[in-house]
């Protein structure tokens, strides 16, 4: 019981900080997710494994996000606080990428970077005027729908200071916007 | 708006930490509040100073609530050069005032060296670590390896933001030599919580399972780690 004490006092400082408000991303419950994007899902009789809901904020603008597993790969639909489709995001393989993307990005890089190690991809489909095709496609299977964006994660060093983007381009392999990614710290379990 | 996570707060905590405690009948139990410093200094160079305190509970048959003993008082520093895109090579080194604690024993100078590689899978971090050590004391050196495993993950989201919580735990496996002494393996257990107040600074709790001198069942240690660190 002392122990269980001792405990809690250390605990103490962390919990009572924890009553601050905050923040960017976080998990919430189903009931919390916009309802209209619910019935877009159709999560009953979809196959969705580790479905997950997030709500998004910059400050300015808000989102939801439901994330999910489907065939082995991850996708993520976002919508806008009213429900409505804003992209669905689906991971790819480099070699599942058109060609013209490929050499696109190899110049693209070769220009702007030194070094750089290309950590992720993403298929990106926009609204088109019949979403629930839209979704019943892209499930059924990504690489056939068109068209789509290509979002990647590039971790990049120039002059030796390592920086991590998120870069998106066309599938033809036209830049459209780069975003920095904050990268998280591992100073704490270093030593 | 109902916060998935603050409603399994206490739950994780008690997943966390609470099972951690079953293990402490008979085990001797210390604490170690320490402090880091991390210093950005150039594009690939960084430094970390650091101290840490640290004292045994116990409770004395006759006397009333916990006594606090004095263990040893340390102070380290560290610096660090990133390699590649995922890599860290880190020298150190370290004193550690032991002449405070009741035990007779010299203080320590310890020198250190390291390799860490840390990758993102999603929102789950992967970090592995290995030592080497030089522990110098009046009586002899010892000469530590170490491995280490880690992973952290934010508990809200898959991204870790300010005034977020995050878990992290850890195993580790300690090979000692030196020349008087039978060679002595150890083993550790970390689960912890943190919470990162601002970009700079964050919290964490800490609760590490020591398995001492496994080989000649040594003894077994439950530390509380209550730490902050603070970025520059």
């Amino acid at each position: 019981m002392k122990h269980f004490i001792i405990l809690s006092i250390m605990l103490l400082p962390i919990l009572l900080i924890a009553q601050e408000k905050r923040e960017m991303e976080e998990r919430v419950k189903e009931r919390d997710f916009p309802a209209t994007a619910l019935l877009f899902l159709d999560t009953d009789s979809n196959d969705y494994r580790r479905l997950r809901y997030y709500y998004e904020t910059d400050g300015e603008r808000e989102s939801y996000e439901a994330k999910f597993k489907k065939d082995g790969e991850w996708f993520s639909v976002e919508f806008n606080t009213e429900g409505q489709l804003q992209d669905i995001e689906v991971t790819t393989d480099w070699e599942d990428l058109p060609k013209s993307f490929q050499q696109s990005l190899e110049n693209y890089m070769q220009s702007n970077y030194e070094r750089w190690k290309l950590e992720k991809f993403q298929r990106q489909f926009l609204p088109q005027e019949n979403n629930t095709d839209l979704l019943k496609s892209v499930l059924r299977n990504p690489l056939t729908v068109s068209p789509f964006n290509i979002e990647l994660i590039v971790a990049t060093k120039n002059d030796g200071k390592l920086q991590k983007f998120e870069l998106l381009f066309t599938s033809e392999g036209q830049f459209l916007q780069k975003r920095k990614v904050i990268r998280r710290s591992y100073g704490f379990l270093l030593f | 708006m109902d916060s998935y996570f603050s409603k399994n707060f206490f739950g994780l905590i008690v997943v966390v930490f609470i099972p951690l405690l079953s293990f402490a009948q008979g085990t001797a139990v210390l604490w170690e509040p320490e402090a880091e410093l991390d210093l950005d200094i150039s594009n690939r160079w960084s430094m970390n100073f650091g101290t840490d305190y640290r004292v045994g509970l116990s409770e004395q048959l006759g006397e009333a609530g916990i006594q606090y003993v004095p263990i040893h008082l340390s102070f380290s520093q560290n610096t660090t050069y990133e390699i590649g895109f995922y890599g860290k090579v880190s020298a150190g080194i370290m004193y550690r005032f032991n002449t405070i604690g009741p035990v007779d024993e010299s203080n320590e100078l310890r020198t250190i060296q390291q390799y860490s590689y840390g990758k993102q899978y999603n929102s789950i971090r992967l970090v592995h670590r290995v030592r080497s050590e030089q522990r110098i004391k009046s009586t002899g050196t010892a000469h530590r390896f170490r491995y280490r495993l880690s992973i952290d993950l934010p508990l809200n989201g898959e991204q870790l933001n300010a005034k977020e919580f995050y878990f992290a735990a850890s195993v580790e496996s300690l090979l000692t030599v030196a020349s008087r002494d039978t060679p002595e393996w150890d083993q550790r257990i970390t689960a912890g919580l943190g919470r990162e107040l601002t970009s700079k600074t964050r919290l964490q709790v800490d609760v590490q399972y020591r398995f001492d001198d496994y080989f000649n069942a040594g003894g077994q240690r439950l530390f509380f780690t209550t730490g902050i660190q603070y970025s520059l």
